[in-house]
């Protein structure tokens, strides 16, 4: 089976470029691989089945969206919610009237005015607030074949959505934990409390600052780390002042660091917390990364996140005691080490068992085999 | 039969699930608001700390990242000629919209204990 492969990769700055050096190669093993790319997307066009990722960043499906316009095929798709996506391909584009109609095509006339009240700033724009609602991936999805899906969550709500075709939920893929290098962290900080992986306000960041200013009064050596892009907008400094939070002493603000140091910050984490919302149906690399380095982590109690067992993450529902809970189970987490130790074990042995890339990549087989029609055979 | 110890999981998931109990059985502390994300709350988070510090915006495709890439430096440069006389004025802003946040967190505690208090009478009242 020789299958058509269109993604962003490395060294594109996304998270699905990192997905795709991960499955690619396993992938390769088990069948003929043929990789497109946005310089030349046709280069797929003797194949038996292609295979279309989409996910949030425009700069990065832009294309590939077009291919899919053009051809059908399977559609993995990262994010159950795109809008922004769409959002992105039209009023980035300046083309605000593209944006309304692809809304009320979706969610009819009150959509378009919701949609409409946003663009002249009377609402926060409907992907930042409400992207389930909202999720614009039916015309998207108009020339799949299937869609391939990492969660139960993100099934349920293509259900909720009527999708007719077929979709295969097919486990998140992790890296497979090696020697950490060095996390450039000044010594004798403890516990290490880090947030990796995008430094969005989806991500809850003034949230944790908060949570994490009321762990330094009983942990004074406590140190925060966040690491990724998009901290520009979150006005750090102004929050950090706030909460009386000194930078580089207290928290260190990386940007976006490069795969290694990332998994060395991790792997130097005491804690690892990934929160969110909303959420758009992702299921997070970030996460996966910690628990395969056997880490303690907290996460918000919604969409994927809370599909993780029990003992296996701490979660922290996104309610009005969201910031109580979250300083509680810091100090929980600070103070106890085995608690830390026990939730690191289960959370390794749980991505052991859960995301090993060779299931991922045969999984993969079989659904391309049966969109394609074949038996899967290479 | 024979009694199974808890595996060691299942005894931290009890764990965490006690302290969940703890933490919703107590009052909120100040800053908590609403049953759920409020999204004038959430959008009132985001915006409170104003300042013409924002990050640059390209548009998608490649004639918009050129225009974009092509506007930083000009843009970067005004903003540093313009920072003396915009951000006094954004600071003060950015304390009074910090301030009336607390404000609302303190009420809306506020607001919550009283709830809390007068149902407490009521059920003494019904016992």
């Amino acid at each position: 089976m020789k299958v058509g492969y269109y993604s962003p990769l490395p060294p594109e700055p996304s998270g699905i470029a990192d997905y795709s050096a991960l499955l690619l190669p396993a992938l390769a093993r088990r069948v003929d691989v043929s990789v497109a790319s946005r310089l030349r997307p046709g280069s797929s066009n003797e194949v038996d089945v292609r295979l279309y990722h989409l996910g949030n960043d425009p700069r990065g499906h832009g294309w590939i969206v077009e291919e899919l316009r053009r051809q059908p095929g399977v559609v993995v798709l990262h994010e159950v919610a795109l809008h922004e996506l769409v959002a992105g391909l039209t009023l980035g584009r300046g083309d605000p009237d593209a944006y309304l109609d692809a809304v009320e095509q979706e969610d009819g006339q009150e959509g378009r005015l919701l949609a409409q009240s946003s663009l002249e700033g009377l609402l926060p724009p409907l992907w930042e607030v409400r992207p389930l609602e909202f999720p614009l991936v039916d015309a998207l999805l108009a020339n799949a074949l299937g869609v391939i899906v990492h969660s139960r969550f993100a099934e349920q709500r293509l259900a909720e959505r009527g999708y007719e075709r077929k979709v295969w939920r097919i486990p998140f893929p992790a890296r497979t934990p090696g020697e950490a290098g060095d996390a450039g962290l000044p010594e004798g900080r403890a516990p290490v409390v880090s947030s990796l992986g995008g430094l969005t306000y989806h991500k809850r960041i003034p949230q944790l600052l908060a949570a994490f200013g009321r762990l330094r009064r009983s942990f004074p050596d406590a140190l925060l780390v966040l690491a990724g892009s998009g901290g520009d907008s979150l006005q750090l400094d102004a929050r950090l002042e706030r909460l009386g939070l000194v930078r580089d002493r207290d928290v260190l603000v990386l940007g976006r660091v490069p795969g290694e140091r990332f998994l060395a910050l991790m792997a130097r984490s005491d804690i690892c917390v990934s929160l969110r919302w909303p959420t758009l149906g992702e299921t997070s690399a970030s996460v996966i990364d910690a628990l395969a380095l056997g880490k303690a982590v907290v996460v918000s109690d919604l969409g994927w996140y809370s599909e993780l067992p029990d003992g296996v993450v701490a979660k922290v529902p996104v309610d009005g005691r969201e910031g109580d809970l979250l300083s509680a189970t810091l100090e929980l987490l600070a103070e106890d080490g085995r608690v830390r130790d026990v939730l690191g074990a289960a959370a390794a042995d749980y991505a052991s068992r859960e995301h090993d890339v060779a299931r991922t990549a045969e999984a993969y087989v079989q659904a391309l085999a049966q969109a394609a029609g074949g038996n899967g055979s290479g | 039969m024979t009694h199974q110890p808890p595996r060691e999981d299942d005894e931290i998931a009890a764990i965490l699930a006690r302290l969940r109990d703890e933490v919703y059985g107590r009052p909120p502390s100040s800053g908590e608001v609403g049953a759920g994300p409020s999204v004038a709350r959430e959008e009132a988070e985001r915006m409170w700390p104003v300042s013409a510090d924002r990050p640059f915006l390209e548009g998608t495709g490649s004639r918009g990242r050129a225009r974009g890439l092509g506007l930083r430096l000009p843009k970067s440069v005004l903003r540093k000629l313009m920072r003396w006389y915009v951000e006094p004025p954004f600071a003060d802003q950015r304390r009074f919209n910090a301030a009336v946040l607390r404000l609302l967190d303190e009420l809306w505690a506020r607001e919550q204990a009283k709830d809390g208090t007068s149902r407490g009478a009521e059920a003494d009242r019904d016992t």
